[in-house]
Parts: structure tokens; sequence; C-alpha cells
């Protein structure tokens, strides 16, 4: 498989918080779900790759060329989705459609009043007047139009009801029918994620703590669960993350040591959970070692 | 960047009717009880600078400059396309305006003077003139700072602007500038002196703008 993104030691500073990804890729066909907590560095990974900011070093590819020396041309085939709509309120998205139409050499005039009409988007309604699922679903389907080959999205489905949410990622699944054509999707909603992400990235304070195939991700963990008088079996080295309430313990481990333990309870974790075990579970398993 | 213009126009579209009538009543009214025509003329000046700024403001409020960031526009094109929208409505204005006082003046005299189409015929450079050196003063502050920020150096400039004017007429009060430099060659030197100095305004600012625009982070 070919690669459509290929980050190689990028590395960029905002005050205090330093983003760092040594080395991520994205293959054609897939769907690739950034996740983190905020401020974690997804909104800023996704905004070095659109040239939207300056890195400090590293390289970025797109389409195997330079994010910033041939900028305009992979632009055209990218299509973005902020977490806001950046329209204005007083034009319409039959406005708003002859405007982009004259950005992208592959326009569809057709595809977008199709997307409208489907998305039931009144075609010269003012966009103040819509919802915000509206304005989302009227930028997804702006986002669309060119036949783009890579969709960036960041938290595209935040704030969104299931419904609205459920009816956008169909359409996601539909793009993807064309196996050139890749998603990398930044997101909150891990239950999204796990309807349609290939592949998971976790980024942590500006670090890239994995990125792993979904599916192998959730096969290589398991949460295991316990009394707190059990926690001593558990070997720490084994442990990803710790929680801990007043019943007992949750530890993430690896699916072959939580094996190890027959006496503790062990489950297949969400994405969800590995996030938050790899994030803030560290810091309470760091906390255990400091009582110990 | 045709789609730029056009969204440029889309949005100061929401506010053609009233301006229309402001125009027309405004142009109306001067011609009617003025003596001279540059002052309807140079209301389509103030007219062009409160639309561009319009259109600066209305995309920051939406957060449309990083939509266009995020399109395959070059930044020499978005840049160009707020001039040329600037223009276009100048010279839409400028049309207006015309129209209005050429039918005022026929109405009032029954017929155009020389030295009224003279003056017009002054006056509509010269207010492009005007149009451009905003144009190509605020732009780049626009860019640089948001149009919040700099309608506070706005009414700064203004402040200090009208204090100099004053103290400028009190000076020269009693000393008039004599026109008899504005003679002979002159009449066709200095023209060509004052286009050769816009277009070096305007491309200086023009090449402020795409480099503002090209260091922005979003």
């Amino acid at each position: 498989m070919s690669h459509i993104i290929e980050i190689e030691g990028l590395k960029k500073r905002y005050g205090d918080f330093r983003l760092e990804i040594p080395s991520f890729q994205i293959e054609a066909g897939t769907v690739t779900g950034l996740v983190g907590a905020n401020g974690a560095g997804k909104s800023t990974t996704l905004k070095l790759l659109l040239n939207l900011i300056r890195r400090d070093a590293g390289v970025i590819r797109i389409f195997g060329m330079d994010n910033v020396e041939r900028e305009n041309d992979i632009k055209q085939e990218i299509g973005v989705v902020f977490d806001e709509p950046c329209f204005h309120d007083l034009l319409s998205p039959r406005n708003i459609g002859r405007v982009m139409r004259e950005w992208y050499k592959n326009w569809d005039d057709g595809q977008y009043t199709r997307l409208l009409d489907r998305f039931s988007l009144p075609p010269n309604k003012p966009v103040k007047e819509f919802s915000r699922g509206m304005k989302m679903k009227l930028s997804i389907a702006a986002a669309m139009c060119h036949h783009p080959k890579l969709l960036i999205l960041d938290e595209p489905t935040g704030g969104l009801d299931p419904l609205v949410r459920d009816e956008i990622l169909d359409m996601f699944l539909e793009f993807l029918q064309d196996e050139s054509r890749s998603i990398l999707l930044s997101s909150h909603i891990t239950s999204d994620l796990d309807k349609i992400a290939d592949t998971i990235a976790l980024l942590d304070k500006g670090r890239l703590v994995f990125h792993e195939e979904k599916d192998a991700l959730l096969d290589s963990y398991a949460v295991v669960k316990g009394g707190n008088d059990q926690l001593a079996l558990l070997s720490e080295e084994k442990m990803i993350g710790l929680r801990r309430n007043r019943f007992g313990f949750e530890a993430l481990c690896r699916r072959d040591a939580a094996r190890k333990y027959p006496q503790l309870a062990a489950e297949h974790p969400t994405i969800e959970e590995i996030m938050l075990f790899f994030t803030k579970g560290k810091m309470e398993n760091q906390e255990r070692t400091d009582v110990l | 960047m045709k789609g730029l213009i056009y969204k440029d126009f889309m949005l100061l579209g929401k506010q053609a009717r009233l301006l229309l009538v402001m125009i027309i009543g405004l142009t109306g009214f001067w011609t009617w009880t003025g003596d001279t025509v540059t002052g309807a003329f140079s209301f389509s000046a103030v007219i062009v600078f409160m639309l561009s700024m319009n259109c600066f403001a209305y995309d920051e409020l939406a957060g449309y400059e990083k939509l266009v960031a995020s399109s395959p526009i070059p930044k020499k094109q978005v840049v160009l396309a707020r001039y040329l929208s600037s223009l276009v409505v100048w010279a839409g204005t400028t049309a207006v305006s015309l129209i209005c006082m050429l039918a005022v003046l026929l109405v009032k005299q029954g017929t155009l003077l020389t030295a009224q189409l003279a003056q017009i015929a002054i006056s509509v450079p010269l207010v492009l003139a005007l149009v451009i050196v905003l144009m190509a003063v605020w732009f780049p502050i626009f860019y640089k700072f948001g149009v919040n920020k700099s309608r506070l150096i706005l009414i700064l400039v203004c402040a200090l602007g009208a204090a100099l004017l004053v103290g400028v007429i009190a000076l020269f009060a009693e000393q008039p500038i004599s026109l008899s430099a504005f003679t002979g060659w002159n009449q066709v030197l200095l023209p060509l002196l004052a286009v050769a100095v816009l277009a070096l305004i305007l491309s200086v600012s023009y090449s402020l703008c795409v480099r503002i625009l090209e260091k922005k982070e979003y």
C-alpha cells in the first residue's frame, strides 16, 4: 500500500507545549482516528499537515509531495472540515457552492446539489438560520464535492446528536468505497472511531504514543480487574495504566501478560479505555509506584 | 480568485439597497446645493473604505481566512481579490454617483457646463488615487492586526490627522500655495509622476499583504 501521508521528525513548539512526532504514515484507503485529550496536539498536527502553522523541524509529505513546496497542488486533492464551520452567516449553501466551484478544478456541482438534498439542507436559506448540525453537514458536503483523495476532519461530529453523527459517518464510509481515498479524523468521540477507523493514533502531551491497526490494538490489550487485595499480584511493568476505585482496581495490560493472571478478570478494552489508561491511567500508575 | 471576489460582492450585496439610497441621496443633495462636484465623489472613497473593512470583518467573524488558507488558492490571489473587489466597488459607486450627478445637473441647469465636466474629469482620478492610497495603507494593517485592532489604530490616525490638518491650515493660512506651478509641461509630468507613485505604493502594499498572509498562522 502507498503512503498518503508521511511524517518524519516533525517538531513544533508553542510556548511550553511541544509536539514531536518522529514518524507517522497513513496508507491509502484507510481511516485513521487521531485521539487524545484536549491539548494533546491533535489539532496542531492537522494544522501542520495543512500548513496552517509553520513546523519548526521535520518533513511532511502528502501524496508523496512536500506539503509546503507543493501546497496548492496538494490542497486540490484534500477536503477539510474544521470543528467550527467557517462559512459566512449571510451566505446560503447555493452562494457557498458558487464561490467554492472557483477554488477547485474538480468541483462537481451535481454532487454538491445531491449532498445538499441528501442532508436536507435548504440551498437558499442563509447559514445563520442553520443549526450546528446543519452547518457541520454543509461543511462536510462542501469538503467532498471536489472529489478529494484525502479528507482531513477536525472533530467533525463534536456537539452533534447521535442521529446526525450516524448519518455523517455513513457518508464517510461511502466516501471510502473508492479505495484510493483516505480519511484522517481527530475525535473525542471514540465510539465514532469504533465504527469507522482502521487505525488509531494516540497523542499525549504532544507525543505520539502509538499508531496501530484498530483491531490489532483491541486484540493486543486487556483490561484486568480485581479487588484491592489482588493489586499486589500484578507486576508493575506489565501494567500500562491503572485506575483504582473503592471496590478494587482496573489495569490495562498487554493481552499475553493478562493471561498470566487467571485469577483476575480480563476484558476486551474499548478505544476510550485504551486512551484513558495510556494517558490518565499512567499518572495513577506513577502515583502507585511512588506510594510503594 | 474569481470566487473570492464573488463572495465579497455577495456579502456586500446584502447592504446594496441601503448604500444605493445613501449614494443617490447624498450625491443628489451635494450636487443640488453645492458649487463643486468633488464632495460627491469623495464620498465614494469613504464608502469603498468602509465596505472593504466590512469584508475583512465578515471574514474574520466567520473564520473564513482559515478555510481559504486550507484551500488551493495561492496567497497572492487572495490578496489580489480583495484589492480588485474594492476597486470594482469604487467603480460601481462612482458610476452611480456620476449618473445621479449628471441627472441632477441637467434638471437644475437644463445643460451641462464645460467647467463642471472638467471638474468631474479631474475629480474621478483624484478620488481613485485617494482610494488606492487608503487601500495601500490600510489593507496590510487589516491583514496584520485584524479589523478590531485596526479600528483603534484608525481612530488614533484620524485624531492625529485632524490635529495635523488644523496645524497645516493655521500655518499656511497667510501663505496660500500657488497653483501656478501646475501649468505647462508640469500638467503632463505631474499626473504621470502621480501614477508612478501610486503604482509603487500599491505594489509595495500588495507585497506586504502577501508576506503577512504567508507568515500568518491559524
